[in-house]
């Protein structure tokens, strides 16, 4: 496969299609990235595309220092940063509207998949995805890009700009506040769980 | 509480070298507290896995394959425009000339044929005495554009004129069919490069507008952001100094 440095240094040169080609590699970890900054999927939609326009404009000022991916990183959070700002919001937890998240896991679930496995996993989602939403920004940009975009510290701390440890104490601080989060959440879904049990006296 | 916050987070993504590892590994043995973090940090992990995103379809509009830029579009309009100007007049001055040229002989097909007197040509100085050859010189195709190009690249025609002994009728026409074919093909062909070239730069503009249009908008909501900032804080500054 052909290397992000040589589709960058062809499509420097003017080769639309290894622009291409490197959009078609990268959009899905860019709009992943974008989603679960912002929590949106139309807006996330339009972040991937200013991203790469950006990118384009920007290619022969792209010196090859960074990793193409840590530079188109490094845009999409500032293009959501810019976004949350002017709008002023914080990312939101999306669940699709008027739509029963038992039904659409009976739509959805993969064959090998029980409904009652994909209800949980959609819960747990929509759970991790609040407790998310609720961190504060540096914490969650560090969590999402160690955990969802495989980043070393190192090269998070270049995206963040700032040092080594900052990364690794806001790692392990947003990892303390999800814990207790998930944990009390969890809790709450098992007493629920054991209340709808004994009202429906035992039968299930 | 201790404090192993880095080494603990080096240990759970991986990234302690082997004898650091071995060090905290160490320190969880012997601590119940970063034991129960590392724990339930790795549990966390697996619960941020279950975080979904939404299927995507790709929003981008893949580039066209770049086209093989014709040399002419590289070359500024005016250039063209110029060129195709001195094209015409040297092609326009390249068929009087060769008017002027022929003899009034019949012959044929193409030759040059010897003849004992030189041509009379207007508005050309007298022509220098020359021998006539005694034998008849075939002239083809590429004798004639090679003429036209001397004629072209000279100050020319007329020194062409000049220096051929004399022209049978024959080599005339020739010559002249010759001339205009050649400035005909020659304008058909820059009128066609011109208008691509014209085609060209419009798209081109277009395209730039757009990506001006999106950066003026981009900037027009930075400005918006920048204002409401602004706006917000001298609030707050208003309200602090009504408080004081």
């Amino acid at each position: 496969m052909t290397s992000d440095e040589e589709l960058v240094a062809r499509a420097t040169a003017g080769d639309h299609d290894a622009f291409n080609q490197l959009v078609k590699r990268w959009e899905r970890p860019i709009y992943a990235l974008a989603y679960r900054t912002l929590g949106r999927d139309e807006e996330a939609r339009d972040v991937v595309q200013d991203a790469f326009l950006r990118a384009y404009r920007g290619l022969k000022g792209f010196k090859g220092e960074a990793k193409f991916s840590s530079w188109l990183y490094r845009i999409t959070l500032n293009l959501c940063r810019d976004w949350m700002r002017k709008e002023r919001r914080a990312p939101v937890a999306q669940t699709p509207e008027g739509v029963d998240p038992i039904d659409l896991a009976d739509q959805q679930a993969a064959p090998t998949e029980s409904v009652e496995d994909l209800v949980a996993r959609r819960e747990m989602s929509a759970a991790v995805q609040l407790a998310m939403a609720d961190l504060p920004e540096e914490q969650r940009t560090a969590i999402m890009l160690k955990e969802y975009h495989g980043l070393t510290f190192q090269e998070i701390a270049d995206q963040l700009d700032c040092p080594l440890s900052t990364v690794k104490t806001r790692l392990y601080q947003g990892l303390t506040v999800l814990r207790r989060r998930l944990e009390r959440q969890q809790a709450e879904v098992a007493s629920l769980r054991r209340a709808t049990f004994s009202a429906s006296g035992g039968s299930r | 509480m201790c404090d192993q916050r880095e080494r603990l987070m080096d240990y759970l993504y991986d990234e302690a070298p082997p004898a650091e590892r071995q060090v905290v590994e160490a320190h969880l043995e012997s601590c119940g507290d970063c034991r129960d973090d590392m724990r339930a940090f790795r549990r966390v992990r697996e619960d941020l896995l279950a975080w979904d995103v939404p299927h995507f379809e790709s929003v981008w509009t893949p580039f066209a394959p770049a086209p093989v830029t014709p040399w002419y579009q590289q070359v500024p309009a005016w250039a063209l425009t110029a060129a195709a100007g001195v094209m015409l007049l040297l092609g326009t001055a390249g068929g009087f000339a060769a008017q002027a040229l022929m003899a009034n002989e019949p012959g044929s097909p193409v030759q040059l044929v010897a003849q004992a007197e030189s041509v009379p040509l207007v508005d050309i100085p007298a022509p220098a005495p020359v021998t006539p050859p005694a034998t008849l010189v075939s002239l083809d195709e590429a004798d004639v554009r090679a003429l036209i190009q001397r004629a072209i690249a000279g100050s020319g025609v007329m020194r062409v004129a000049n220096t051929t002994p004399g022209l049978s009728s024959a080599v005339r026409d020739q010559l002249k069919r010759e001339t205009e074919s050649l400035v005909y093909e020659r304008h058909k062909e820059l009128w066609g490069q011109m208008n691509q070239f014209v085609v060209s730069v419009q798209h081109e503009r277009v395209r730039e507008k757009k990506e001006y249009q999106l950066e003026l908008g981009g900037l027009k909501s930075r400005v918006d952001s920048l204002e409401s900032d602004i706006a917000y804080m001298l609030k707050q500054q208003n309200a602090k100094g009504q408080q004081q």
